[in-house]
């Protein structure tokens, strides 16, 4: 190690600790989470077996079961661990079909109907609470400020700034020109990273939603699902489908990445990774595709069973100190280790 | 928020999303599956710094009262083991994850933008199906959506600065570590 890398890791180290003290400093709780698929009522009524609904004759409960809906229909707060807390806004979802709308929204008054007409049967052994003033609606919640976006947008382009200036002193040069960083083949792998963490800041915190590259597939998926299943309860009241945040996210990047490659000119029409797949595998295109196809689908399959990828679990959720994220990282690491070893394998035995 | 933002907001973060991930050269199969087998560093060298950045950011953000609503994903830890390990394991097998399959489609690698996409959007519209029986999966140890410092009890400052330190200790460890024999396979 030379002396001047010394000197860089000193100054480094320096900086980290001071932003580290700064951050303390300044340091209050974080408020008002709010997550996607609540569900204290769940974890109350039904895991801790206290007044479970689910095993009750009353159809609603049954035909809803199928994911954390409660207060869907019921309202109140989900994320409440206190049960005075959870209760307060609860309201009565037979009373009137605006709960049903949230979901059916075409035929919310047939719905209900249907539901309402079993009523005396089903009240016979159901224990449910009556009355009650009718539904409130729930109470939307509060945007993040979009003048936000412009203060971050300047900060992006100090760090921009102060990115240009450290790249001049290291490559010497007078004037270290964006176009020619844009053109670079490769940036280094902590510059780029920094930046998507500035890019998942302000996903997360100015518009209030995750970095996704899976949910952009979730939602276009109903474009077939619907059609081959229009009563599957996954497009009609789990995900939403159509032209979502998450699909112009991922039509977005897909642009971003191909200016990319435009710009260090590496756009080269392929059918094959490079070395290492035809090593382990060999040069055969029909098997590449096959085993993508699968690899891809098991991802999808994957990220729907966990609720996120690598962008929208492991980085957005992490970033917001999810547990589940770092679980998610750890057991990826544990799945894709001994694949990843199998083709080192095969690669050093020689393709067939 | 207006119809317009709805659409240019995403579009933009996605376009620098993409943009990242391409230059961060996580578009070629060596490179996911090097970090896997241990030999190419690169997507944890890039994952330790968005997340140190981000974890930071976010908090801070929060902090100053700015940042009113941070989308908590739902911790459901037997979904997540499971969906990891399977998660893990379809990337190392294709290079590639449901975003960076952009990076690598932008090469004109025609495995990532045709075989991964219609695997992708496949795979999708297959979890719909198997949605209703997967649901008892994700209802085993679910925390819901909680936050690691919620669930503990502690500021999550303390978690912040845990997560920095992880970062630098890993970032630390890999530029410590001898390269060379990590380069030879491209």
């Amino acid at each position: 190690m030379t002396a001047r890398h010394v000197k860089h890791r000193r100054r480094e180290i320096a900086i980290a600790i001071v932003v580290i003290i700064a951050l303390i400093a300044i340091a209050r709780y974080a408020h008002g989470q709010c997550g996607e698929t609540p569900s204290s009522c769940w974890s109350c009524h039904e895991t801790a077996g206290q007044r479970s609904v689910i095993g009750l004759a009353a159809p609603w409960h049954r035909d809803h079961a199928f994911a954390d809906l409660c207060s869907r229909c019921h309202g109140g707060d989900p994320l409440a661990s206190d049960e005075r807390a959870a209760h307060a806004a609860r309201v009565e979802p037979l009373a009137s079909s605006v709960a049903c709308a949230s979901c059916h929204a075409d035929d919310a008054d047939a719905k209900l109907r249907a539901y309402v007409d079993q009523v005396p049967a089903a009240a016979a052994v159901s224990t449910l609470d009556s009355g009650g003033p009718p539904p409130p609606a729930p109470p939307p919640v509060a945007p993040n400020d979009p003048l936000l976006a412009l203060a971050l947008g300047a900060l992006g382009v100090l760090g921009a700034t102060v990115i240009t200036i450290v790249e001049r002193r290291r490559v010497g040069a007078a004037r270290v020109r964006l176009g020619a960083i844009a053109r670079r083949v490769a940036w280094s792998p902590y510059a780029a990273g920094a930046l998507l963490g500035v890019v998942v800041t302000i996903s997360l915190a100015v518009f209030g939603r995750r970095l996704s590259g899976a949910g952009g597939y979730q939602s276009l998926s109903g474009l077939v699902g619907r059609a081959v299943a229009p009563d599957a309860p996954y497009w009609t009241s789990i995900v939403r489908t159509g032209m979502t945040w998450d699909v112009w996210l991922l039509l977005g990047t897909f642009a971003g990445a191909f200016a990319s490659a435009a710009a260090s000119r590496q756009l080269r029409l392929r059918t094959m990774p490079d070395a290492r797949w035809i090593q382990a595998f060999g040069p055969r295109v029909a098997l590449r595709w096959g085993l993508v196809f699968i690899g891809t689908a098991l991802l999808s399959i994957a990220a729907g069973i966990a609720g996120g990828c690598t962008a929208s679990l492991v980085l957005s959720g992490g970033a917001a100190l999810a547990p589940g994220a770092y679980v998610f990282m750890a057991a990826m690491f544990a799945g894709g280790i001994p694949v990843a070893r199998f083709v080192e394998w095969r690669a050093r035995r020689g393709a067939p | 928020m207006s119809p317009i933002v709805e659409i240019v907001a995403p579009l933009a973060l996605g376009a620098a999303f993409g943009w990242l991930l391409h230059k961060a050269r996580l578009g070629r199969y060596e490179t996911i599956v090097g970090v896997f087998s241990l030999r190419d560093p690169t997507v944890l060298q890039f994952l330790m710094a968005a997340l140190a950045v981000a974890v930071v950011g976010v908090q801070v953000l929060a902090a100053l009262g700015v940042a009113t609503v941070i989308p908590v994903p739902r911790s459901a830890i037997a979904a997540d083991l499971v969906g990891g390990a399977v998660f893990g394991a379809g990337m190392a097998l294709a290079g590639f994850c449901p975003a960076t399959v952009a990076a690598g489609a932008a090469e004109g690698r025609l495995d990532h933008l045709i075989a991964g996409v219609f695997g992708l959007y496949t795979g999708a519209v297959v979890f719909g199906f198997l949605y209703p029986s997967l649901v008892p999966l994700t209802r085993v140890a679910d925390l819901g959506p909680v936050t690691a410092s919620r669930a503990l009890g502690v500021s999550p400052w303390l978690l912040v600065a845990a997560l920095v330190e992880v970062a630098v200790i890993v970032i630390w460890a890999i530029e410590r570590w001898p390269r060379g024999e990590a380069r030879h396979a491209t």
